[in-house]
């Protein structure tokens, strides 16, 4: 279904990337935000209380993390569409909120502008090390959906677009933004309400007393009611069955027959074809193929464009959702090419992922950067030269150096 | 006649009010069908998390009226209770406290209870949601279910953030040696009698709990106050002027 | 000539300062400089020895406080200095341990820390330094900003009842709570002097101008007119109820000693406890 013309605020600006991600919640119909200030997210959630009252949502600064994605979770079992925005410190706090999310199946969504860490880090500068936490942060057995943007453009589109996910699959899902990208202000423009698609909740339209809150119907994925409408809901994070009744038996039978946890990694499992969504360039006789995503993916076209003009044949593939990852496209590829070259704002976090998914057929190169900038692309520039010209295999992943820290340390 | 005994004065409140729209959140967790008997939606959410979770649904949606059974008194979700006082969101918060306390001289209560001491102080809770400005504070224990009832039907009815501490130590908690003893109910009972006393107009900075005085209970404080929602919708108003639309 | 100052040239208090992180980052017209004198001051008052002091802070302005006094400092995370200040005390009760912080790291996250030491009277000083905002992070409403004053996420005016600490660290079972405004320079210092000679929980609130978000968002002047402010509209009122110290937006300041009482501190109620 179509933007709501209240919900859009349609036209050209020129703002920041954090400004951008609220201009998208609000377009994509989220009603209540619950968050707690954080240096380099402040901008959203301030641009976010402004718009409030405009179109009728809710905006309250709790006293903490931990309060507010718990808030978020409330809100969105009243029936509003929720998000909170947060960094790296904050993220670390709401992991516990974000597993009881997963278990309940609660739609909503998470905007984390990364920063360098780790633990208090370096507040006012980018990094991108949080991407292994998004996927494994919380204790047991669940999966979520990221995105990466990598311009304020992109913020305001997949803002919308987490929120439309999160909807369809009654998922978490993280936008995992950094502060290079959330502080970059830049032009966005804002289409007007009939070009938005906007994914509305899957209500319950059934008989009452025939409800079960956590049977599926539709790609693995149960309608939802909200709070207040009658149905007597027992929620609860205790493993449970499809009533959401706890199993107080827990033997081995009942929760590996009854429990719904099995489906909450399958269901994302299984849709993975239709949830993943990449962006690729000139692969198809690449030689090199270099894997980014967020600002690194900007400051690698700069590299890919010099490797080009060298000679090399380099394709890139762009991860515009990181999580699930795109297993399968990677192991295709790594059939045919030399090498890939993973450019990272961190010492390594999806570079494994590649290399898992290559079965040893490519090479695998990170390059890594400590954080508080972005990369320089002679560098990327100078791992695709030796990924392109190494003609032997070798074994797991491999450390781009540059040629000073080779001087230096051999 | 542990937490039971607040459900079932929970539901005859209820019945006594008949509100609708009703959703109870609590970190203990209670048998299959209580949403059925209660009639409400019930949400056990991880411990601690209740009030800010009470906090998300009424703002997600102002019509509904929650309830918060909190199991974990004010450890965990210290933090959530006082600033959710502080801010008056409408909310009705029973503690159900269970609590083990410093026994000094007891003799009628030791063939129950085995002597634990406890080297802290316990929270005085009707002092302190006072002070973060609750609207409502009542404190009764099992014996007065009656007067449990009509607090909690009192506090239901009222807009604000309403507290209510229940205090019902459980016989398993202090099963001796051989376990429960036949008559721990009867005892139980006869030590709420013997050591309580309603005292409505009491100061709540004398409301501690400890063993050389008898636990005080009544209705401590009942006025009145803006809640949440209402400050945010005259502040808006007030600012924006024609331009304001009410929340919900 | 010499380049090294002689003995007399010296500032007094350097020998407790890291003087090679001076200068320090707060803005001008900000009052956290001055708190720290007084700490400094009161220290050397009750001649502490400096390797037996622990300052803890968290995060924000006044979270920086610990990099710039030359005790055994620790920056720890967001709202979870009281808990590492109780770890340091009952590890190692002979040190006197001080927590330093602001009102948005003490009271917002670490609210239920603030409440559980006090409930629990551990032996820690606490000096509140409450600007009213969260400045570090650029000016965000805070839990105790005054109602209807700005902020950037209150842009239409905070509507939210501000908290009152000396009210709830008294309800929580503090054994001192103080109040000063970063005008008062000498009262504070004794009043600090006395809270780290109490043994127990104590509490010193020191209201700090912010000349660069709080006063400038709110048109109220820079640091030097909230300074005129505080002189003309404190009043002082030891003992006055804390259920009266609620501060209002631009209206007179209640100020001085309202909590000074008696209660078991922490270590002798463990040692009664396993007896």
């Amino acid at each position: 279904m179509k933007a709501n013309p209240k919900d859009v605020f349609s036209g050209t600006y020129y703002i920041d990337g954090d400004v951008a991600c609220a201009y998208g919640a609000a377009a994509a119909g989220c009603k209540f935000l619950a968050g707690y200030p954080i240096t380099p997210s402040t901008e959203a959630a301030e641009a976010f209380a402004k718009l409030a009252p405009q179109i009728g949502a809710m905006f309250i600064q709790m006293e903490d993390e931990l309060g507010s994605i718990v808030a978020v979770l409330g809100a969105s079992w009243a029936g509003k569409k929720s998000m909170t925005i947060t960094s790296g410190p904050g993220f670390s706090l709401m992991m516990e909120g974000i597993g009881f999310g997963a278990a309940l199946e609660t739609p909503f969504v998470i905007i984390n502008i990364q920063r360098g860490g780790p633990s208090t880090g370096v507040p006012t500068r980018t990094g991108q090390a949080d991407m292994m936490q998004a996927r494994w942060g919380s204790h047991g057995d669940y999966e979520i959906i990221a995105l990466s943007p990598d311009s304020p453009q992109e913020s305001f589109e997949f803002t919308i677009k987490a929120f439309n996910l999160a909807e369809r699959y009654r998922v978490p899902v993280m936008l995992m933004s950094d502060e290079c990208v959330g502080h970059m202000t830049e032009k966005v423009v804002i289409p007007s309400a009939s070009e938005i698609e906007v994914e509305p909740r899957r209500f319950y339209h059934g008989p009452k007393d025939q409800y079960l809150p956590f049977k599926p119907d539709r790609d693995l994925v149960p309608p939802m009611v909200k709070a207040g409408e009658g149905y007597r809901l027992h929620l609860t994070g205790l493993v449970h069955d499809e009533n959401g009744y706890p199993l107080l038996d827990c033997d081995i039978d009942e929760v590996n027959q009854k429990s719904t946890t099995r489906r909450l990694v399958d269901k994302i499992r299984a849709n993975a074809d239709k949830i993943i969504e990449i962006k690729e360039d000139s692969l198809d006789d690449a030689e090199v193929v270099v894997v980014s995503y967020g600002i690194t993916s900007r400051v690698a076209l700069k590299g890919i464009e010099q490797a080009r003009e060298y000679g090399i044949k380099v394709g890139s593939l762009r991860l515009v959702t990181v999580w699930p990852f795109p297993e399968k496209r990677i192991t295709e590829l790594a059939h045919k090419i030399k090498g890939f070259v993973v450019p990272e704002i961190n010492y390594g976090q999806i570079v494994f992922e590649v290399e898992r998914c290559s079965h040893g057929k490519a090479n695998v190169v990170l390059v890594p950067h400590g954080g508080a900038g972005v990369h320089n692309p002679d560098d990327i520039f100078e791992a695709i030269k030796q990924v392109a010209k190494n003609k032997e295999k070798y074994e797991g992943v491999v450390e781009y150096r540059t040629s000073l820290e080779r001087l230096i340390f051999g | 006649m542990n937490q039971n005994s607040v459900i079932v004065s929970l539901a005859n409140a209820l019945e006594r009010t008949g509100l609708e729209k009703v959703c109870v959140v609590s970190d203990v967790l209670y048998k299959k069908g209580i949403a059925d008997y209660l009639g409400v939606d019930l949400f056990h959410t991880t411990r601690g998390r209740t009030i800010a979770f009470g906090v998300g649904l009424k703002l997600g949606n102002p019509k509904l009226k929650i309830i918060v059974l909190m199991g974990d008194l004010v450890t965990i979700g210290g933090n959530h209770f006082m600033h959710a006082a502080r801010r008056n969101i409408d909310l009705t918060v029973i503690c159900i406290n269970n609590f083990i306390y410093k026994l000094k001289n007891a003799p009628s209560v030791n063939s129950v209870f085995p002597l634990y001491i406890c080297p802290e102080q316990p929270f005085n809770i009707p002092h302190l949601a006072k002070s973060c400005g609750a609207v409502y504070v009542a404190r009764w224990t099992a014996l007065h279910k009656a007067e449990l009832t009509n607090s909690i039907a009192e506090a239901l009815q009222k807009q604000g953030f309403s507290v209510i501490e229940a205090i019902s130590p459980g016989e398993g908690n202090f099963a001796g040696v051989d376990g429960v003893a036949s008559d721990a109910r009867e005892k139980l009972l006869k030590f709420y009698y013997d050591n309580s006393e309603i005292k409505d107009t009491e100061p709540t900075e004398n409301l501690a709990i400890d063993s050389d005085k008898k636990i005080i209970v009544g209705k401590f404080v009942d006025w009145e106050r803006p809640t949440f929602i209402d400050l945010y919708n005259n502040q808006l108003r007030h600012t924006l002027g024609n331009k304001f639309v009410p929340y919900e | 000539m010499s380049t090294e100052m002689s003995k007399e040239e010296r500032h007094p208090i350097e020998s407790w300062l890291r003087m090679d992180r001076i200068p320090h980052i707060w803005c001008p017209g900000c009052g956290i400089g001055t708190t720290l004198t007084a700490v400094i001051a009161a220290l050397e008052k009750i001649e502490a020895n400096p390797d037996e002091v622990c300052v803890v802070s968290g995060i924000g302005c006044t979270g920086r406080a610990a990099g710039y006094l030359k005790f055994d400092s620790f920056h720890t995370t967001h709202g979870r200095a009281i808990p590492f200040a109780t770890g340091i005390k009952l590890a190692n009760p002979k040190l006197k341990v001080m927590v330093i912080s602001g009102d948005g790291d003490l009271v917002a996250i670490g609210g239920n820390h603030f409440v559980h030491a006090a409930r629990r009277n551990i032996d820690l000083t606490v000096i509140c330094v409450n600007n009213f905002i969260y400045a570090m992070t650029g000016g965000q409403v805070a839990p105790t900003t005054p109602l209807t004053a700005y902020s950037t996420t209150s842009p239409y005016g905070n509507f939210e009842p501000p908290a009152n600490i000396p009210r709830l660290a008294e309800a929580a079972g503090a054994v001192y709570v103080a109040r000063w405004t970063a005008l008062h320079v000498r009262r504070l210092t004794k009043s600090i002097v006395e809270a780290i000679q109490k043994p127990g929980f104590s509490v010193v609130e020191v209201i700090s101008p912010c000349a660069q978000y709080y006063s400038r968002i709110n048109r109220l002047g820079d640091g030097l007119d909230m300074m005129k402010f505080y002189h003309q509209n404190s009043l002082i009122k030891h003992m006055e109820p804390t259920e009266n110290l609620d501060i209002q937006y631009q209206e007179q300041i209640i100020v001085g000693k309202f909590v000074d009482r008696e209660r078991v501190p922490f270590t002798e109620l463990q040692k009664e406890g396993c007896n």
